[in-house]
């Protein structure tokens, strides 16, 4: 019975069937929007559009794929199956010679490197800490207390421990030379908590910065123009940096950036739109370029269904009145997003393509240039 | 694009077309001579294609990558590179040409109808590992095309249509061995491909691996060569059946590079930085 058991799963069928039903729930994750990819809201929006598929592939998970029930199943099913293939490979590699014997050696390395990224890929499941801070120039994070993040995530067994740092954004401008409102490469601060010299860092995409068990990646820019929102009996209701979408959230590419602005005492949600290089084209406000050059802020209180009623322009340093209420546009800076991540199965996943890689050379290439010899022996002949 | 980028480009199009052209009819028809006017063809494509590359190269200023023409252009030339490299060492395959130019030249068109004038280089493809992943996803993809050949020329004789005897291909299954090694050399790539973009990956967003569409479509179509050989090496999946996986690998090969950008919303739209 024991002896079966084995059989079946070290069996070359069972991988075809968890391979194959892993690439049909793959193409589904592909295809369907994802939550965590996706906002909740545009998966729910796309469920209300297509109700019938919703129906048919909701109780499997399918809108979360890559953490559903079925994808745990086989995940673990394949495991399974590759433990016991290179079980298998163990016990015929004793009696195989020559290029048979590499072939199989290679394989099982190869398999034991998959079963290394397989393992990382749990670790990385269950121990990753990923987070998102947005810091303005001048301000510094304490990236090692949870309410600092927008949206923290922690794996199963990832504890409560963050980075003993505080990271401080010192300067956020786009790198010399660069096209005109490219990413900005961004200087922080880096502070030990425990105490200790507070390091220097650049940020920039592509250009993470790494930490002690961490590494901060440039996710997202944009700007903060300072704001002062004094009321018409002269209490001041907003007096800070209000940062606007980003460069690809609300941003149109072209220096306009723009987000709402709600708090106590406005009269009404007030549209804030940022011209970085402020210009009258034909009556209409635009923006020059995406440089920074002539900044000035749109202002507009949106009545109940959104559209704006009073409206006024503020330049960097001036002010301007919108329905009683007086808006000082007081200063401009950027904002950085910055990708928190601490993940303990990153190096194990690549200690596994390291040794999935040699095994597939050590299972492919000495056979294949056999197979090659052998081919152009019989060509001339001496094989024959 | 450029007028010499335009002269190039069209060129490389024509040479590739008409090599297409002369392997095919050289085949129906058996005529040597137009086979190799193919061959020759494809010769002069392939350095039509290296001035097409080296021009947007010069011009841009920066590897030709990034944006979907320049992708489409410099991966053409890497997938014809493999391929003409193989049939060149091994003339006996030039007849490969015939299944294997089609998929390059429906790269190119991909690329010319996308937008073509030059812009700079996305922050995002700043890094070291854009080399590899690229040149490796398109070595691999130049395998990929010319196992998809030998595997329908095989198929399609099993269907009646004699070409593989008319043309000197080799027999039998023999054919069919050969989109075999093909495959192992580009399913090698296609590792280092996903590998690499793992590394650069983790350097762009944090994360190694993040589920996307593009990320996802690039596994299953490893997955489907894994199957492939998997079934081939342990299953005895020779001839007919194993030529009918490598041929719908192809197919997944194009959804992961070319399809699944237009279906689904996709973080590896690197216009965005």
């Amino acid at each position: 019975m024991l002896r079966r058991v084995v059989h079946v799963l070290a069996s070359t069928w069972l991988t075809v069937v968890v391979v194959l039903a892993f690439i049909l729930l793959s193409v589904a994750g592909a295809m369907l929007p994802q939550v965590g990819a996706a906002s909740v809201e545009s998966v729910e929006a796309w469920q209300a559009a297509h109700s019938t598929v919703t129906w048919a592939v909701e109780p499997l998970g399918l809108f979360r794929a890559f953490s559903s029930v079925p994808f745990m199943v086989l995940m673990t099913a394949l495991a399974v199956n590759m433990v016991a293939c290179t079980a298998r490979r163990v016990l015929h590699a004793r009696k195989a010679r020559g290029t048979v014997a590499i072939a199989l050696g290679g394989s099982l390395v190869l398999h034991v490197g998959l079963l290394v990224v397989l393992a990382g890929g749990v670790t990385t499941a269950g121990l990753t800490v990923d987070g998102r801070i947005v810091t303005t120039e001048g301000q510094a994070i304490d990236l090692s207390q949870d309410d600092q993040y927008l949206g923290l995530n922690r794996g199963v067994w990832a504890g409560d421990s963050l980075p003993a740092y505080a990271v401080g954004l010192e300067k956020s401008r786009p790198p010399a030379g660069a096209a005109v409102g490219s990413a900005p490469e961004s200087e922080l601060a880096v502070a030990p908590l425990g105490g200790g010299e507070t390091l220097a860092r650049q940020l920039a995409v592509n250009h993470p910065v790494r930490l002690e068990g961490a590494i901060l990646t440039h996710a997202d820019w944009g700007y903060s123009p300072l704001l002062t929102v004094v009321s018409p009996q002269g209490e001041v209701l907003v007096d800070a940096y209000v940062a606007l979408a980003s460069s690809h959230g609300a941003g149109t590419g072209s220096g306009v950036y723009q987000d709402v602005l709600d708090a106590p005492g406005l009269p009404g949600t007030i549209l804030v739109r940022l011209y970085t290089d402020f210009h009258w084209d034909a009556g209409r406000a635009v923006s020059a370029s995406p440089d920074s050059a002539n900044p000035a802020v749109e202002l507009a209180i949106l009545d109940e269904d959104g559209t704006p009623g009073a409206t006024g322009i503020a330049m960097l340093g001036s002010e301007v009145g919108v329905a009683g209420y007086n808006f000082v546009f007081g200063d401009l800076r950027r904002w950085t997003a910055i990708r928190v991540r601490s993940d303990a199965g990153r190096p194990v996943v690549y200690a596994g393509f390291v040794i999935g890689f040699l095994g597939l050379l050590v299972r492919y290439v000495p056979t294949s240039l056999a197979a090659v010899r052998a081919d152009r022996r019989r060509q001339n002949g001496v094989g024959e | 694009m450029r007028p010499i980028e335009a002269v190039f480009f069209w060129v490389t199009t024509g040479l590739y077309v008409l090599a297409f052209a002369g392997t095919v009819l050289g085949m129906v028809f058996r005529r040597r001579l137009w086979r190799r006017m193919g061959f020759a063809a494809v010769l002069g494509g392939l350095v039509a294609n290296t001035g097409t590359v080296a021009a947007r190269w010069v011009l841009s200023g920066h590897m030709p990558v990034g944006d979907r023409y320049e992708l489409n252009v410099s991966g053409a030339w890497l997938a014809m590179l493999v391929v003409t490299g193989v049939v060149a060492a091994v003339p006996r395959l030039r007849p490969l040409l015939a299944g294997a130019l089609p998929p390059v030249i429906l790269a190119l068109g991909i690329g010319v109808t996308s937008p073509t004038a030059i812009g700079p280089l996305s922050a995002a493809y700043d890094s070291g590992w854009l080399a590899v992943h690229v040149v490796f996803a398109f070595l691999s993809f130049g395998c990929f095309v010319l196992a998809f050949s030998a595997a329908a020329i095989y198929l399609a004789e099993g269907l009646g249509v004699r070409v593989r005897v008319r043309a000197g291909l080799p027999e039998g299954e023999a054919l069919e061995e050969i989109s075999y090694r093909v495959i192992v050399a580009g399913f090698i790539f296609e590792a280092v491909m996903i590998a690499s973009g793992a590394v650069w990956a983790n350097d762009l967003w944090g994360s190694y691996w993040s589920w996307d569409p593009v990320e996802v479509w690039s596994l299953i179509s490893f997955l489907v060569y894994a199957l492939y050989l998997h079934l081939r090496t342990f299953a005895g999946w020779r001839g007919r059946r194993s030529a009918s996986v490598a041929v719908l690998g192809l197919v997944f090969v194009f959804l992961s590079f070319w399809g699944v950008q237009w279906l689904v919303p996709t973080v590896h739209d690197f216009n965005q930085f």
